[in-house]
This record gives structure tokens, C-alpha cells and sequence, in this order.
């Protein structure tokens, strides 16, 4: 497979909350980034950062009051209202988009505790999915399902259960089947383990390894760990108060990343192998998206702050093959 | 034996409650002011015909005997002889049973309907013109004395433009001159329209805001937000996601309203004098029927009993989370 061919393009991408009085939430602030074939490209960064906006604003699955005001997005999916190839997601109507959703791109959510219908069986609401997206029989979503349950790891009867009856990790992997269950070109998982405990967050972060190995997923992983992000990515995005502040390969991660951001994040990770090193925090809160500081957002909490970065907004460059990154200091040399 | 422990329970339960509120109705009318025989008996009888009338009654008894003969014919199903009728209390409410049933079953099916399917659209419509506009009619409808809009409806429909009767469940005078059943029918239903308008106009805003008001909250939990973003048709996510689970409440106040509306409504049935359980316990309290009082009043507790052990059942079919083993 071409590792080039790119299957999910984000182009400057402007996502505000609309607040009562006028005033607004800048929750993703020009983001650009791709997605490969076959690819995963991690998103990480503090909890109100964006990235799950980020997820919204790719389905269009914002609140009413999330309004997109610039950026384009490009898809590759089959035919769709007569266009081909890369499709401007932007440009399509709901009824458009509304077909994009779970047979182009699918979704495992924050909190799967609570998206599954409680008053209704775990599997009746995959199979419905199915049924709804691929328009299959009864009889073949079954069939479809039992495959479903050997790749997440649930005994097929246990689908006959209700939401309650399951476990978290078991409510996980179902949110997961549902995600995988009509054969979706990308794969959006938002904070996919957060809510479980780390045994079973272990244990699931192998089995959606697994997975993307055997499937040849395309994904975007998010998360506000960035030693989950790293270690099922191949790329690594830090997003920071509602833009990208680096991006690299994962492999050049540890090693090469160069934001005062990114090096904190890495410092805050206890590590095994290797120096000891000490671990430390970053000191101070993200700011406020709905009135970010002037200049570089990171500055008020960034221990290399020099006058520039309180007055001008660094540019978003790269440093080395495939290594991006926005920040006065470093670019500076 | 596991699945019928929980509704032995609450049988026996609902048992206890029964004997509770019954004492509390014996009581009630006995410490009210004024003697129940004043419309049998004449100030001209001698004082032996007055005892011999009290002792026919029981009255002469003192009030632990009579509470003792009291419960044992509650037990026995035995409701006692109506004072102003001279007949079985049984009889009487049997008369009257059907009559009450007939408005206001067909009021708490028709408002749960028609509230159940507003109160989701205007919800899933959030901020639309339609909300606002229903929210408030539906404030409006619910808040209002129901008499004051019976007598509106009487005055308009039934005094003014002479569309429907002003009063009754029956025409006698079509009754007596020998009409075919066809006719009786359509003499009952006519009679019926405006106390049904009356009543459903009421209950129906109320189930409708309370359909909204859990159709609102339900659409906030993930698993709506989640069907959305898997791509479900509209309706779909609507219907068997939000409408699904927001309809729980409602089905509560829908069931307590159907055992309710055995009891009927003593102020729409006094105002459309129509000759339903009302009306009589209305009458009866008045008149100090002790008898019938009671009655009434054992049929509505053993009514809201029923329905609260019907509606704990009916959550464990409705609600997969709700157990009672």
C-alpha cells in the first residue's frame, strides 16, 4: 500500500463555541493536519485543548452552538453526491454528510459508559448500525456481529445483554464493535480508555493495536496521555489551547521534539527505561480559549519566554523532515 | 418463586395501605360536624321512632363497635347500605362506575396519546417557534381553574351557539320515546364532547410539558449525541433513543391518572352534572351518606394502590435496569 496516499486532510480549520453576549470560544483555532492510509495520527494535549472538537468538527457532530468559520476538510470516500475523490466535507449537506458518518468515518466515544441506549439490547443496537448504513438482512448482520464480538474479544451470547449488565471494558469493546461493525474508511477514537481502570485500559489499548494491524485501520487517536498517543501513533500532533504546537513522527518524538510544551509533557511521563531523569510538571493552568493571551498561547507558563512570544504569534515551521513546530525560541535556533 | 416475592410484597403492602387510609376515612367522618340522619329523620318524630331509626342504622353503637363492623364488612367486600338511597353502596357505584370511566379513561388515553407525541416533537424542535408556542398555550391550558374553562365551554358551545347540550350524559326524552341503539350512541357521545374537551384539554398540557421537560434532559445524555453521530435517521434517534427513555416519567403520571380517573373529577362532573362517581361522592359528603362516602373513597385508594403496584411492574418490562429480585 502507498504509505503516501493520504486519506483525511484537515486545512486550517477554524472551530468557535458561540457564548451568550457576543463573545466566543476559539476552541480549534487553524489546525492543519493529515491522516494517512492504513495510518494512525495521534492528537494530544490537556483536557480543553480542542481535540475533541476537533472529532466534532470532522463529523460535524458540534453542539448547536459550534460554528465552523473557515478551513476546508477533504475526505476520500467513494461517490458521493456525484463528487469523488478528496470530498470538501465542508460542502456537503447534512443529508450528504449524514452518509458519511459511520460508512466513511466512524467513531469510538469519550465516555462509551453512556453511549450505548440503556432500555435496549447491546447487540440490537449494532445490528440496527448495520442495518441502517449496508442495508443487510437480519440474518447477515448476525452473522456479521459474531465476527464482530471474536475481533473485541466478547462472547457472542453476551450480546443478548443489556448495557447494564456489562462491564466497563465490556461496554469499551461493544463501542468499539460498533465503530468497526460497517467496515468504516477512518477511524475517530476520542479518549477511548480514559474511563477505565489500567488494567483493562492496557487491556484494550492491545487489542485496538491488534486490530489496526489486522484491519490496516486508518485512525486518529485522541488522547490526553501522551504515552497511550505514542504508542499506537505514527504520527504525533500536541495540541495546545486550540492549535498544533508540533507535530513529528512518533519515532522522533521523545528524542527530537523541541516545544517548550511538548518537552514538558515528555518531562511529566515517568519512564522505564533509560535516564531516570526527574519528573516534573508544567507549572500554572491552560488559558482561557475564550480570551487567549496575546502572542505565542503558552508563553505565560513557558520557562524560555523572550519578549517576542508575548507579542506575535509564532509560525507553525519545520524544523526537520516531517517535524513541525510553532515556537519563537526554538526556531530562533 | 423469585420473580413473585416482589409482587406478593407489594400486595401485602398495598394491603397495609388499604387498612391505613381506610381508619383515616372512618375517623374523618365521624368527627365531622352534623348528624347523618338529619334527611331521614322528621323533628316531629318522637324521640322512640328517632332511637329505633339511629339503632337501624348502627349509629347507636359506640364508634370502636362501629369501626369493628366497619372493617369486617370492608373485609367481606360488604360497602353497607346507602343512607339516601336505601340501596347497596355496591349497587349505586356499579350505576355509576361505567358513566365516570367513559369520560375520563377515554380523557387519560387521549392526553397521554396526544401529550406523548407533542411533547417529543416540541422538544426535538428545541427553540423553534412551535416550542415556545406550545410551551406557553400548554402553561396556559394546564395552570387554569378547570371549572372556569368547563363554564366557558358550556357558555360558548352548549348556551350560546346550542351546538351540544348544556348538561347530562343521556337526552331522557329521546330515551323514553324508544330510540334504536344507533341513536343512544350517538345521544351519549354528543354529551360526551364537551366534558371530554374540558378534561383532556387540562391533562393533555400536562403530560405534554412533562414530555418535554424528560424528552429535553434525555437529549443531553450521550447515547442520543452518540446515535446522531452514528448517522441514524432523525427519527430513529428520536423515536427509540430520546423518546424511549423520556417517556418513563410520563408513563408513571399516565397510569396513576387512569386509576385516578375512576374516582372522576367532582368538580367537572358536578359542573357537566354528569352522573359519575363524583358527582356522588359530592353528593354524598354533603348529604353525610356515610356509607357511600366510604365507598367512594375504598374504590379510589384500592384504585391508587393497583395502579402503583401495576406501574412497579410495568417499569421492569419498560426499564431493562430495573430489577426486582
Amino acid at each position: 500500500m502507498n504509505a503516501k496516499t493520504k486519506i483525511l486532510e484537515v486545512n486550517g480549520v477554524v472551530m468557535h463555541y458561540r457564548l451568550s453576549g457576543g463573545r466566543s470560544v476559539r476552541a480549534v483555532d487553524g489546525i492543519s493536519f493529515s491522516v494517512e492510509e492504513g495510518r494512525t495520527t495521534g492528537i494530544v494535549g490537556e483536557s480543553g485543548c480542542g481535540k475533541s472538537s476537533v472529532a466534532g468538527t470532522i463529523l460535524r457532530t458540534l453542539p448547536d452552538n459550534g460554528e465552523i468559520k473557515s478551513g476546508k476538510i477533504y475526505f476520500k470516500h467513494g461517490e458521493i453526491a456525484g463528487k469523488s475523490g478528496m470530498i470538501d466535507l465542508f460542502s456537503l449537506s447534512e443529508e450528504e454528510i449524514q452518509k458519511i458518518r459511520w460508512k466513511g468515518i466512524s467513531m469510538i466515544f469519550q465516555g462509551a459508559m453512556n453511549s450505548l441506549n440503556p432500555v435496549r439490547r447491546v447487540g440490537d443496537q449494532i445490528i440496527e448500525i448495520m442495518r441502517y448504513k449496508d442495508k443487510i438482512s437480519k440474518e447477515e448482520a448476525q452473522k456479521r456481529l459474531e465476527r464482530l464480538c471474536n475481533i473485541v474479544h466478547i462472547d457472542p451470547k453476551r450480546m443478548r445483554s443489556y448495557p447494564h449488565q456489562f462491564s466497563g471494558g465490556m461496554k469499551q469493546r461493544a463501542v468499539i464493535a460498533m465503530a468497526l461493525s460497517t467496515d468504516p474508511k477512518l477511524i475517530i477514537a476520542d479518549e477511548p480508555t480514559t474511563a477505565l481502570d489500567l488494567i483493562t485500559q492496557d487491556r484494550i489499548m492491545e487489542e485496538i493495536k491488534e486490530i489496526q494491524k489486522e484491519l490496516k485501520m486508518s485512525m486518529i487517536f485522541i488522547s490526553h496521555d501522551l504515552s497511550l498517543v505514542s504508542e499506537i501513533s505514527d504520527r504525533v500532533i500536541v495540541m495546545y489551547a486550540g492549535k498544533i504546537v508540533e507535530s513529528c513522527d512518533k519515532r522522533s518524538l521523545f528524542r527530537e521534539a523541541v516545544h517548550p510544551y511538548t518537552r514538558g509533557l515528555i518531562n511529566s511521563c515517568p519512564r522505564i527505561r533509560g535516564d531516570k531523569g526527574k519528573l516534573s510538571g508544567i507549572p500554572g493552568e491552560p488559558p482561557s480559549l475564550s480570551s487567549p493571551p496575546k502572542g505565542c498561547r503558552f508563553h505565560p507558563r513557558c520557562p524560555y519566554a523572550i519578549a517576542i512570544c508575548r507579542e506575535e504569534e509564532p509560525e507553525y515551521k519545520e524544523m526537520g523532515e516531517g517535524h513541525f513546530s510553532a515556537c519563537w525560541v526554538v526556531s530562533d535556533g | 418463586m423469585g420473580r413473585l416475592r416482589y409482587p406478593l410484597r407489594r400486595i401485602i403492602e398495598g394491603l397495609i395501605t388499604l387498612f391505613i387510609v381506610m381508619t383515616i376515612i372512618f375517623l374523618l367522618f365521624r368527627v365531622m360536624p352534623g348528624d347523618p340522619l338529619s334527611i331521614v329523620i322528621d323533628p316531629k318524630m318522637t324521640p322512640e321512632v328517632k332511637e329505633m331509626i339511629r339503632h337501624s342504622y348502627g349509629l347507636d353503637q359506640p364508634m370502636f363497635v362501629q369501626y369493628g363492623i366497619y372493617l369486617k364488612n370492608l373485609f367481606t367486600l360488604n360497602l353497607g347500605e346507602s343512607f339516601r338511597y336505601s340501596q347497596p353502596v355496591s349497587e349505586v357505584l356499579a350505576a355509576r362506575i361505567p358513566n365516570t370511566l367513559l369520560l375520563f379513561t377515554s380523557a387519560s388515553v387521549l392526553s397521554a396519546v396526544l401529550g406523548i407525541i407533542l411533547g417529543r416533537i416540541i422538544a426535538w424542535r428545541r427553540n423553534s417557534k412551535l416550542e415556545y408556542g406550545l410551551t406557553l398555550a400548554g402553561l396556559f391550558f394546564y395552570e387554569m381553574p378547570i371549572f372556569w374553562f368547563g363554564l366557558i365551554l358550556i357558555y360558548l358551545f352548549a348556551f350560546r351557539l346550542n351546538l351540544f347540550p348544556i348538561s347530562g350524559m343521556i337526552d331522557f326524552e329521546l330515551w323514553t320515546l324508544g330510540a334504536t341503539t344507533g341513536e343512544k350512541i350517538i345521544d351519549i357521545l354528543h354529551h360526551l364532547i364537551l366534558p371530554l374537551i374540558t378534561l383532556t384539554t387540562a391533562s393533555f398540557c400536562g403530560m405534554m410539558l412533562l414530555m418535554r421537560t424528560s424528552m429535553v434532559e434525555t437529549m443531553k445524555e450521550d447515547y442520543v449525541e452518540a446515535a446522531k453521530a452514528r448517522g441514524l435517521p432523525d427519527k430513529v434517534v428520536r423515536d427509540s433513543y430520546a423518546a424511549r427513555n423520556a417517556e418513563l416519567p410520563v408513563i408513571t403520571a399516565f397510569i396513576l391518572s387512569l386509576s385516578a380517573s375512576i374516582g372522576g373529577g367532582v368538580l367537572t362532573e358536578k359542573i357537566f352534572s354528569w352522573p359519575g362517581i363524583g358527582y356522588e361522592l359530592y353528593q354524598a359528603t354533603i348529604g353525610r351518606d356515610y356509607p357511600l362516602a366510604q365507598g367512594c373513597f375504598f374504590i379510589l385508594t384500592l384504585m391508587t394502590i393497583l395502579a402503583v403496584i401495576v406501574i412497579d411492574i410495568t417499569y421492569a418490562y419498560l426499564d431493562p435496569r430495573v430489577s426486582y429480585d
